[in-house]
């Protein structure tokens, strides 16, 4: 994106309409927000930790953050620019639930294999744990991080090897209700 | 992306020393692995966490750490989620808190603004008093528009303005351009999939933060330029005048509803505001969109119930105002007729937030009436307070569309008239009549003098479909069991053909505008060139005309009556010899026998909810303080009563409604201690230049006159009333500083009880500044303890008694005191911060937390009494104001 100017520029503003669902205003108007909050127009990895701090005082969402950070980066420079951010933000909030799961796998999957292994899957549940805190009330077969990956390597390992290929974990994201409805949060607010 | 690089792979997570690895081996329950102290928070928030679920954990401590934590959006937003834990009736006691809050302190949070918001749509007595506290904020922050506190009064301000004026539309649920919140969004929507709940656990504080306005569209003073330009007035009748040079005599006051203007313009440029609501399930604005929509009518009745209140508010103090110009003479006639033209609105959709208690069931009482011969002019050198006397009827206002009464108001729904405004109570426009235009720059708007219909033009969107559901002023009010027409009520109150009485007082009160001008413009005269003999017969002329006024029909009922029984009160209250201070008579009658008196001569008297309440209506003063002040005194009544001690202090209300004016209620079972002495005196004026002032009566001598012989059952009730309210004052005064504390500004009730009022000077101000005069720690005169029985008396010593144990209860909520001054204190306006931030640790100081309780009972007995009693600076301050004031010693 270079340098932050005030204003996208044509050439800026037109890629960005190709790959996302937003208009020109749109993209403009969140540019601006964009640089308000981020006037260098780059966010580092401590920005956004300082960011998780704000709205999970209660936990520690240092993990979580960083984890989190790999996926926004998508050219792993070490700083989130608007691109990365308005591509994040679309797929999230307007993207289909195969867009949205798509990129959701990218961190879960830490090594790029292609599969989700319990590990890795531990080590994100865990992190969401350890940043929520107590403040969030879960059922007693899902105290525990591990209880958690148990329950859902049950439901998504669905050739039970012990590991999830993007499939599995579309579908069994698909056929939660819970994780459904969870998914499509913010659908039509932004 | 390797996992190396990022340090964030399963081996990372390990690394951050969480335990929750080992938690994998042994299956925990829930509490355990999510106990905030395992999961290391680097902020130590255990404290928090555990005062939050305390079930000891009080509202104002919430507000205390939504100051201390305005730095983090996430516990910002928690408390707030507190907030909606207590009840309405102790958010309302805070509200002038929450507001300051809100105002005063810099936070990236939208939790409080939206807390406020979601208050207003669910009580209306919450969103009149945050109104107008929000509208006072705006008139201190006038010359920082660009401050945060003036930016985020004025968003909210916008936000209520929009939710009472314009047709009810469903809150704004979009996200806008808040980056932070979206990063947490699109991050929290990769996690559904692991942790579906945690995702709709933070939602609320997404939306929240994500709904925040971020540009600020100043645009405000162009487009009012150019609604200036906009004139279609052609009438330049003599009314017109003379409201626009009333106008601009209530200029201070109308200077907030002026720029009340210019936020409902600037509102416009709210983005989205029609922005249908879609998804989502959690936000509380979802269920006040739902609301809105299921109840149109419920909410063109509130509608109704806002503009009416707010317009009778205003009336109210117009008068004060418009009273300002009229000699003193002349004022209570003025009054008395001002009062008359209001009266013929009533009964209407209005009554008292905070002051007259509601009803049960969130039903608000309904004024009823006026009664303009009951009301008095008070006495003040540059302001005219005055005092009335409103009859309700208990509960009897509802916004439930299928009552009677309210079917009716929605009945009339196209018939736009307006309540209590002289313009509009002459000729109601007949129903389909477009709107008048009316002249409209930025001088002259007011809501006295800019049919409100015209500021309803103003509000974004829908104009075309709010209704006005005020009732034609001749037909029938329907609801009120058997239902009074107004013509009626005016017959009753005037004793005379109904008819002829409306049109003549309409007469009536335009001459008696028509005189105040003249009068006024023979002020500015009289530094010219009229002779000033010639000057004084006008005047002369003018007030006896608008005396004779006074003996209009409508006015003139039960008149002679009245005075009589004044006179007769008089002598029945502390033996009162007579009086010549109208005002202190007033106050000094019986207030149950003037209840029941009023009872039977009111149309309305016959209803079972039918009460009384009496009230003051002030304009030119900032009253925040004086509300404070009540406000802490209520605080420590609470404590003491909770605490057992059986001490006696008045809870005393007033509501705020802009930065110089406010409704008081009034203590009506009181006197002060001057007009008391002044009467049991006898007739003889102190001389101020010198000569030996007449003996003054002793407090002793009214209590024998009062309640009898000293061992009678009686007395001793009384006195033993006087020793449990003086012992709590005494170490009220003491904490709060409250200075000024002549024999006018305290009151002895028909009961013995002392009550002290006018806070004018507490905390670091007082009268005289640095030569202060009143450097005893509280007012203790050799007479209070004489009519105690002397320094060994069972009284005095039950006296110190209460005065300590008061001091041991008090003293445990000392940081509570300190720090709701601390809050109020930041940039405020107000006197009795002057000594900034010092001023809340000085109050802290005197609580004395550091001696142990014997200590302190020392430190009561042989400082504050001790300095106290008999003070001669007490005794020197009575005197100075005995000389300057006239004022009892």
């Amino acid at each position: 994106m270079g340098k932050a100017s005030s204003k996208l520029s044509k050439e800026e503003l037109k890629e960005l309409k190709e790959i996302t669902h937003f208009e020109s205003k749109e993209l403009q108007q969140w540019y601006k927000g964009f640089l308000k909050d981020c006037p260098s127009g780059q966010l580092s990895r401590d920005d956004l930790r300082g960011v998780y701090k704000q709205f999970f005082p209660f936990g520690d969402p240092g993990a979580f953050s960083d984890l989190v950070f790999d996926v926004f980066d998508t050219d792993n420079n070490g700083t989130v620019d608007f691109k990365e951010f308005i591509t994040a933000l679309s797929i999230s909030s307007r993207g289909s639930v195969d867009e949205k799961l798509k990129w959701a796998f990218q961190l879960y999957d830490l090594n790029k294999d292609g599969l989700i292994s319990q590990e890795e899957m531990l080590s994100i549940v865990t992190a969401i744990y350890k940043m929520v805190g107590s403040m969030m009330k879960v059922p007693e077969d899902e105290s525990t991080p591990d209880k958690r990956v148990q329950k859902l390597f049950a439901s998504m390992d669905a050739d039970k090897d012990g590991q999830i290929t993007f499939e599995e974990f579309s579908e069994g994201s698909k056929k939660d209700p819970t994780i459904l409805s969870a998914l499509n949060l913010y659908d039509g607010l932004v | 992306m390797s996992s190396q690089a990022s340090g964030s792979g399963p081996a990372g997570v390990d690394d951050d020393n969480s335990g929750i690895k080992g938690d994998r081996i042994a299956p925990e329950s829930f509490e355990d692995t999510m106990d905030p102290a395992r999961v290391e928070p680097t902020r130590d928030l255990a404290p928090l966490l555990a005062a939050l679920e305390s079930p000891k954990f009080s509202l104002f401590e919430c507000i205390d750490l939504l100051v201390k934590y305005a730095d983090n959006i996430g516990i910002h937003f928690r408390l707030c989620q507190q907030l909606r834990n207590f009840p309405q009736l102790q958010i309302e006691f805070f509200l002038p808190q929450l507001v300051h809050v809100f105002v005063a302190y810099e936070t990236e949070s939208a939790a409080l603004e939206d807390f406020l918001n979601e208050l207003c749509h669910e009580s209306t007595h919450c969103t009149l008093i945050v109104f107008w506290h929000l509208q006072a904020s705006l008139s201190d922050l006038e010359d920082q528009p660009q401050s945060y506190g003036f930016a985020a009064a004025k968003r909210l301000y916008n936000k209520i303005q929009n939710m009472i004026f314009a047709s009810p539309i469903a809150p704004d649920e979009q996200i806008r351009d808040n980056t932070q919140p979206a990063l947490v969004l699109a991050s929290m929507i990769a996690a559904s999939t692991a942790v579906p709940e945690a995702s709709r656990y933070i939602r609320p504080l997404v939306m929240s933060q994500g709904r925040k306005q971020r540009s600020k569209l100043l645009r405000v003073a162009n487009r009012l330029k150019r609604l200036g330009s906009v004139s279609g007035t052609s009438s330049t009748n003599t009314q017109e005048a003379i409201e626009h040079s009333a106008d601009q005599v209530a200029s201070r006051a109308s200077a907030v509803f002026r720029a009340g203007h210019q936020y409902d313009i600037a509102a416009q440029s709210m983005p989205d505001l029609s922005r249908v609501v879609a998804g989502g399930y959690d936000s509380a604005a979802r269920r006040l969109s739902g609301d809105i929509v299921r109840s149109p009518l419920r909410n063109q009745l509130k509608t109704n119930y806002f503009r009416s209140e707010m317009q009778f508010v205003y009336s109210l103090q117009s008068i004060s105002n418009r009273l300002l110009r009229v000699p003193p003479a002349a004022r209570l006639s003025a009054l008395q007729l001002e009062l008359a033209l209001i009266n013929r609105d009533l009964p209407a959709e209005v009554d008292i937030p905070l002051l007259i208690p509601d009803g049960a069931g969130n039903r608000h009482n309904r004024i009823v009436r006026i009664s303009p011969t009951e009301a008095t002019v008070l006495n003040s050198a540059e302001k005219v307070p005055y005092l009335l006397l409103v009859e309700y009827l208990k509960g009897d206002l509802t916004f439930n569309p299928d009552s009677e009464r309210n079917r009716h108001l929605l009945a009339k729904n196209g018939q736009r008239r307006y309540l209590f405004d002289r313009n509009f109570s002459q000729s109601p426009p007949a129903p389909g009549t477009p709107l008048i235009e009316t002249t409209f720059d930025e001088e002259e708007q007011d809501l006295g003098l800019v049919p409100v219909a015209d500021r309803e033009r103003l509000v974004p969107s829908a104009n075309a479909s709010t209704v006005s559901l005020v009732p034609d002023p001749n037909s029938e009010s329907g609801g009120l069991g058997a239902p009074l027409t107004r013509a009626e009520a005016v017959a009753a109150a005037g004793n005379t053909e109904p008819v002829s009485n409306t049109v003549s007082i309409n007469d009536l009160a335009s001459q008696m505008d028509m005189a105040s001008i003249i009068l006024s413009q023979l002020e500015v005269a009289q530094s010219g060139k009229l002779p000033k003999a010639e000057v004084e017969a006008i005047k002369a002329r003018i007030v006896d005309n608008m005396q004779s006024m006074q003996n209009h029909d409508l006015l003139a009922a039960s008149k002679g009556e009245a005075g009589a029984r004044k006179l007769e009160n008089d002598l029945k209250t502390a033996g009162l010899s007579s009086s010549d201070d109208p005002s202190a008579a007033n106050l000094a009658e019986d207030w149950t026998a003037r209840k029941n008196r009023l009872r039977q001569s009111s149309p309305y008297g016959h209803y079972p909810t039918w009460d009384l309440f009496s009230v003051i209506v002030k304009t030119g003063d900032d009253l925040r303080q004086e509300a404070l002040a009540c406000q802490m005194i209520s605080r420590a009544r609470q404590i003491w009563r909770d605490a057992h001690v059986d001490v006696w202090v008045k809870e005393m209300r007033i509501l705020i409604t802009s930065s110089n004016s406010g409704l008081v209620e009034t203590i009506t079972n009181g006197l002060s201690i001057h007009s008391i002495k002044k009467a049991l005196t006898g007739l003889q004026e102190p001389t101020a230049a010198g000569g030996a002032p007449a003996k003054v009566a002793t407090l002793s001598q009214h209590f024998a006159v009062k309640f009898g012989d000293v061992s009678s059952v009686r007395y001793q009730q009384a006195l033993r009333n006087f020793v449990r309210s003086l012992a709590p004052y005494s170490l009220l005064c003491y904490i709060l500083q409250i200075k000024d504390r002549h024999n006018g500004n305290i009151l002895l009730d028909n009961e013995g009880h002392i009550i002290h009022i006018d806070f004018g000077f507490m905390l670091s101000n007082s009268p005289g500044g640095r030569f202060a005069l009143e450097v005893a720690p509280f007012k203790l005169t050799h007479e209070y303890v004489d009519l105690m029985g002397g320094p060994n008396s069972p009284a005095f010593k039950e006296f110190i008694a209460l005065f300590k144990q008061a001091f041991h209860t008090l003293r445990q909520y000392a940081d509570e005191f300190s720090a709701m001054v601390e809050i109020m204190s930041k940039d405020s306006t107000l006197a009795c911060f002057q000594n900034g931030p010092a001023t809340a640790s000085q109050l802290k100081q005197r609580f004395h937390t550091d001696l142990s309780d014997a200590d302190l009972d020392n430190f009561v007995e042989n400082s504050l009494v001790y300095k106290s009693y008999g003070s001669v600076y007490t005794r020197g301050y009575d005197q100075f104001q005995m000389l300057t004031q006239g004022i009892y010693s």
